[in-house]
């Protein structure tokens, strides 16, 4: 272990952060710069019988007015990912136009766009704009979307699936293993829609050069080379180098600036129609309307035990809602980053996993923080413990009967699940055993029955789970659907001064990258972090990229950056070795020099460095220069895992659930920097308690959208969240140079079942054995009205 | 995010923003702390042609003893009212519902005139104004009136207040010790149900907000609790329509408004 | 939102129906309506200034009456549209002579849509309750004063 790798180094982005002095998109000023509003459906599902632009064109300081029947209105944004259906038929993917042709499909949806010489004239001008609807009936719900005589979203196609999916064992095997099974366990429930609330706003500037006919796009994303390449090739057809996407600072993403959206590209669309710089920054009203939603899932789902209590088979149907148009990764969140982890930690022998996508007149749903397996570890955490109450064996022994033992991928080798994947490294009953201890188990059901005799609800809900990131290998999604490769790319150029630049396609919306990347680079080269500077988001200075999520940043980002590093070390040992006269196998490097062995004979990295860029005295046939670029493809994706645990009181009263406690004991492989980890699991952790308690999306029959502001969507706060207790485990992953294995959604995908899992535990004495997530006091309390008076709960 | 264009207009004396509002009509709408009107605004909801600030109108703040009762000036914060010691004295429920409202940045902004004079049928303050049986002072274009708490209250967003009048202050009796309990909607935080109650002689007081479209006396609960005690908060939604929306429905209202007063009663 | 509701007004039926298409009356009686021109037949175009708490905004569309069957039962259609959203309001109205007067049966759908259905959510059912009631109430008042 050197200086920096495993310590909690304090970040360097931190200083301009909390000074105010970040640089966001919006934060940018062009000169001759104009703004743009836009007018926006007001009803889920309409034909558009015209348009009359003639008021807000003669408005003041109107530019220009457009509307899908220009030629923007030719240009589609593409979905980046084919899930074809299981009988072979391609799926479907509908248009997605810059601006609506035709028909609206969901409230939001943009008709019109005004640019003026500022904002507030673009908004005024906006509402002159005068659109005719034709209303039409509208479906929001999946499983009512496939229903016959449900509305199309979309004319063209003979219903509303976008595709259905399967994965797993033989479903009559499955079927026939439950039918057999001592005792299934049963939920039917729906993954509650979220909406992704990142601080800041979209914001997007284009500003086309027509001397040099070349486009900068600046941009508020977590993949600036994606976005160009999707911008280039798939939505406006301009030759890729003539756009520079450049993205500064971005105040979080959790996947909703991950896709290439509408505005996107009609903002650069516009820069080149008008002739001047042309910008947008969302308000939080479109945000809430436009900014891709997540989860919403309808789900059914059967786990089968023997009598020990082993599972025996896994079976789920769900209906996962893709909005009004497939956005850029969407078809793959319900199939291949969920399906995919119905192994979770236990044995399962038998597993099969049923998926229709459906079409509905919503705000298209994708990625959002987990991507599907959130939802994979909910339903399987739920089943197990609701099993394990229904039999009457203890949630903790259950998990212990059912895990798979520990394997380090090396010695032992990875464990190869039913469902695709082969996991690296897991030691699942290490997880739960830590968490054990510091939970004192037995301590809190002496409690508990305690509190229970004074007529208090305490309750306590675990959650054991296992996450798929790091994505991803490129063969693997390619043949699964994607349509883009998933390495990443690390460029380390060591400046003649022994300064070090490290060019990065990760790109950090919060994740503290230029401080993580630094400490690997520095301890491997032996030198001092403040001789380190890490650069990203920008497409001229990194040479390409594919961005930031699904946890991947550390494990594939950082493993390119490994590879270049040693490829420098192993240049520089060349180079040592001719200044010090020996062969390079006499060398060892610590400490920021080459010795030879067992002499006092060195030489530093700087001097080393020095003599790359002025060869003077230099090996016969190197080339000069210390610059290497590495892309790095993943052989696996890496599988972090963990085990948390929520203690939890519920006023029965009013049906209002206070969390006492929540500790969360995770293994992500080797840690570079705790207080980073640390941070990513509190906010994660916060972010499930958001699902599992607080928020929801909600549309209305009509499709309107009933939760639009703070007003109706509950963020969680300060108050609602405990003092989170972590703590790790630590099995390294086996198969990248860090032996890492990413943190950013461990939080998220443990917690909402930890949570729900801890008041049906408090509730379950009354009768209560599910609630439908938002755990609101509203339902909570109906749930004990129901179960007190002998209904079925929910 | 951006209001219509709005004239400003700031008021050195209550009889000029009076004028001016007989002036404007409909055109205008009064800002003292703005945090309920601004937002509005900035949705395009309202888009008043005139804004009258009658916020620096120092002649409106302040906290005065007069007698038996204590004077509050329409333009006091909320943050000013829950910090009082005069307030905590001898009206610590109108303290404790100050104090439940918004967050700091609001409270240090807005004002209990504007609060009253909005009428949000999920406000703080108008439990424990019934309960105290505070008598809001207004003035119009004839003078100042005074209007009791029973009679201000007339509807959802709708006051007693007529078209040019403002309230200038409030008179809250002194002996308005007692408790206000708030069970807050998720999101907004907001009363979903807040009441207030106040020992009044041998009996109690009960203000309700957040439950119904107006705020009310809950009288069954009062006539009942000198016999039955807390179990008259049995009656706490009896007779009143309750309010039905994504977080609540109207039995769950009901159901909230018995216990919070149950614990209130319980509590005093 | 489901509308729902009925009420007796001391008047015959052939009057209470008279009133009903009378677009004179409607606009008097209707809270909100500044103006209702008829285009043709039972199809007018109407204008609302509508104003709840600090919410003010106009309100432009088409009103229609369809008779299905006549002295006994109508429906009106209010479709208007704002900068706030649009509102559409579908209401069967049925008469049913007694012997104080005339029945009046209401049953509708009221439906908003836009920024006022994101924003106003809390707003809508008590106002679209309370505008229903208004109306009724505002009838009896018209019908009590014509008729007494």
């Amino acid at each position: 272990m050197g200086k920096y790798i495993g310590k909690s180094v304090y970040r360097v982005e931190d200083d301009r952060f909390v000074t105010g002095k970040g640089k966001y998109t919006d934060d940018i000023v062009l000169p001759g710069m104009v703004y743009v509003a836009f007018v926006r459906s007001p009803y889920a599902h309409a034909r558009i019988l015209s348009i009359d632009t003639s008021q807000a064109r003669a408005a003041e300081g109107v530019v220009g007015v457009f509307t899908g029947e220009d030629e923007c209105g030719q240009y589609g944004v593409p979905c980046g990912w084919q899930v074809n259906f299981k009988n072979g038929e391609t799926m479907r993917e509908p248009k997605q136009p810059l601006l609506a042709v035709g028909k609206v499909r969901f409230v939001g949806e943009p008709v019109a766009v005004v640019v003026a010489e500022s904002m507030a004239q673009a908004r005024d001008a906006a509402e002159l704009v005068q659109v005719d609807y034709e209303e039409l009936p509208a479906v929001v719900d999946p499983k009512a979307a496939m229903e016959p005589g449900a509305p199309l979203v979309h004319d063209e196609f003979p219903d509303n699936a976008a595709f259905d999916w399967c994965l797993g064992n033989d479903r009559a095997e499955v079927e026939a293993a439950l039918a057999n099974a001592h005792h299934v366990t049963e939920l039917r429930y729906r993954q509650n829609r979220l909406a992704p609330n990142a601080i800041e706003p979209r914001s997007y500037i284009a500003d086309y050069n027509a001397v040099e006919d070349k486009w900068t796009l600046y941009t508020a994303t977590q993949n600036p080379h994606l976005i160009r390449l999707l911008l280039c090739a798939f939505t406006l057809g301009i030759p890729e180098h003539k756009v520079h996407v450049v993205s500064y600072d971005v105040g979080g993403g959790f996947g909703s600036k991950i896709f290439h959206y509408r505005e996107e590209a009609l903002v650069t669309w516009l820069s080149k129609q008008v002739g001047r710089p042309v910008k947008w920054t969302a308000d939080r009203s479109e945000a809430f309307l436009m900014d891709c939603h997540g989860r919403d899932h309808v789900v059914h789902a059967r786990m089968g035990f023997d009598a020990e209590g082993k599972i025996v088979a896994v079976l789920a149907d769900e209906y996962c809602n893709m909005g009004a148009y497939l956005s850029t990764f969407a078809p793959a969140i319900p199939t291949y980053l969920h399906g995919t982890l119905f192994q979770g930690l236990y044995t399962t022998p038998l597993i099969h996993v049923n998926v229709i996508a459906p079409f509905t007149h919503t705000t298209p749903v994708d990625a959002l923080r987990g991507a599907g397996r959130p939802e994979a570890t909910y339903l399987l955490e739920r089943l197990i413990e609701t099993g394990a109450r229904e039999m009457g064996m203890d949630p903790v022994e259950i998990r212990k009967k059912n895990f798979i033992p520990p394997f380090d991928g090396v010695e032992t080798p990875g464990y190869q699940t039913q469902v695709a994947l082969q996991y690296d490294s897991g030691n699942y009953e290490g997880a739960l055993n830590k968490l054990l201890s510091i939970v004192d188990y037995e301590e809190f059901r002496a409690q508990q029955e305690a509190a229970r005799k004074e007529g208090r609800y305490l309750g306590i809900g675990f959650s054991t789970y296992i996450e798929a990131c790091g994505i991803a290998p490129s063969a693997v999604v390619g043949a699964l659907g994607a349509r883009a490769g998933l390495y990443e790319v690390g460029h380390v150029r060591v400046q003649p001064t022994g300064k070090v630049s490290v060019y990065t396609g990760s790109h950090s919306h919060g994740q503290g990258h230029e401080t993580t990347f630094a400490q690997i680079v520095a301890d491997m080269l032996g030198i001092s972090i403040d001789d380190v500077e890490v650069v990203h988001g920008d497409t001229e200075k990194v040479a390409f990229g594919m961005g930031t999520y699904g946890s991947r940043s550390l494990a594939v980002g950082g493993s390119a950056i490994v590879k270049s590093v040693e490829k420098i070390l192993e240049k520089g040992a060349r180079i040592a070795a001719h200044k010090l006269e020996c062969a390079v196998e006499d060398l060892e490097y610590s400490e920021g020099k080459w010795t030879v062995k067992g002499t006092d004979r060195s030489v530093s990295f700087g001097e080393v460095a020095l003599t790359a860029y002025v060869p003077h005295v230099y090996p016969q046939g190197e080339e000069p220069g210390l610059d290497f670029s590495s892309f790095y493809d993943p052989v696996n994706f890496t599988y972090p895992f963990g085990a948390h645990a929520a203690i939890v009181e519920v006023d029965v009263e009013t049906g209002k659930v206070q969390i006492l406690r929540y500790v969360a004991v995770d293994d992500v492989g080797n840690v570079i920097n705790p207080m980073i980890v640390d941070g990513q699991v509190h906010g994660g952790v916060v972010h499930g308690i958001g699902q599992a308690l607080l928020e929801e999306v909600v549309y209305d029959s009509d499709g309107q959208l009933l939760t639009g502001s703070y007003m109706d969507y509950t963020m969680p706060r300060a108050d609602d969240v405990p003092f989170i207790e972590t703590d790790r485990t630590t099995t390294p992953c086996p198969h990248n140079p860090l032996g890492v294995k990413g943190v950013g959604e461990a939080g998220t995908i443990a917690s909402p079942a930890a949570i729900v899992n801890a008041v049906v535990d408090a509730l379950w004495p009354l009768g209560v054995r599910d609630i439908q997530m938002p755990l609101t006091p509203l339902r909570v309390w109906q749930a004990i009205q129901k179960a007190s008076n002998g209904g079925s709960q929910v | 995010m951006i209001p219509a264009t709005f004239e400003y207009k700031r008021a050195q004396t209550v009889e000029e923003a009076i004028q001016w509002l007989g002036q404007y009509g409909d055109e205008a709408k009064v800002l003292a702390g703005g945090h309920s009107l601004i937002p509005s605004m900035k949705l395009r909801l309202s888009r008043p042609a005139v804004l009258i600030d009658i916020g620096r109108i120092e002649a409106l703040r302040g906290i005065r003893e007069e007698g038996d009762v204590l004077a509050i000036g329409a333009n006091t914060t909320h943050a000013v009212i829950a910090s009082s010691p005069l307030v905590e004295a001898h009206a610590n429920v109108l303290s404790q519902s100050a104090g439940s409202i918004g967050d700091v940045q609001v409270r240090n902004v807005g004002t209990i005139g504007g609060s009253l004079a909005h009428a949000d049928p999920a406000a703080d303050y108008p439990a424990a104004i019934l309960a105290s049986e505070a008598v809001i002072v207004v003035q119009g274009p004839q003078g100042k009136r005074e209007v009791r708490a029973e009679d201000f209250f007339v509807g959802m967003f709708t006051t007693a207040l007529e078209e040019q009048e403002i309230i200038v202050e409030v008179r809250v009796p002194k002996g308005s010790n007692g408790v206000y309990l708030k069970f807050k909607q998720p999101a907004s935080r907001f009363a979903l149900v807040g009441v207030a109650a106040v020992k009044r002689g041998g009996g109690v007081n009960v203000g309700i907000t957040g439950a119904s479209d107006t705020p009310y006396r809950a009288k069954a609960v009062e006539q009942a609790y000198p016999q039955e005690g807390v179990e008259a908060a049995k009656y706490a939604a009896e007779g009143v329509e309750m309010l039905e929306d994504h977080f609540a429905t109207a039995e769950y209202r009901a159901h909230l408004a018995r216990v919070l007063t149950r614990r209130a009663l319980e509590a005093l | 939102m489901k509308l729902r509701g009925e009420g007796l007004v001391q008047a015959p039926v052939e009057r209470v129906w008279q009133y009903l298409h009378d677009p004179a009356v409607l606009k008097e009686i209707t809270p909100f309506v500044t103006r209702l021109d008829r285009v043709e037949g039972n199809t007018y175009t109407s204008e609302s200034e509508v104003k709840v708490g600090p919410i003010r905004g106009t309100f432009r569309g088409k009103l229609r009456i369809e008779d299905i069957e006549p002295l006994k039962e109508f429906a009106v259609i209010l479709e208007q549209g704002s900068t706030m959203g649009q509102s559409s309001v579908e209401m069967r109205i049925r008469l049913q002579e007694e012997e104080e007067g005339t029945r009046i049966e209401y049953e509708g759908d009221a439906r908003m849509s836009g920024l006022l259905a994101r924003m106003g959510q809390r707003l809508i059912g008590s106002t679209v309750k309370k505008v229903a009631g208004e109306f009724f109430t505002n009838l009896q008042h018209r019908l009590q004063e014509d008729w007494a």
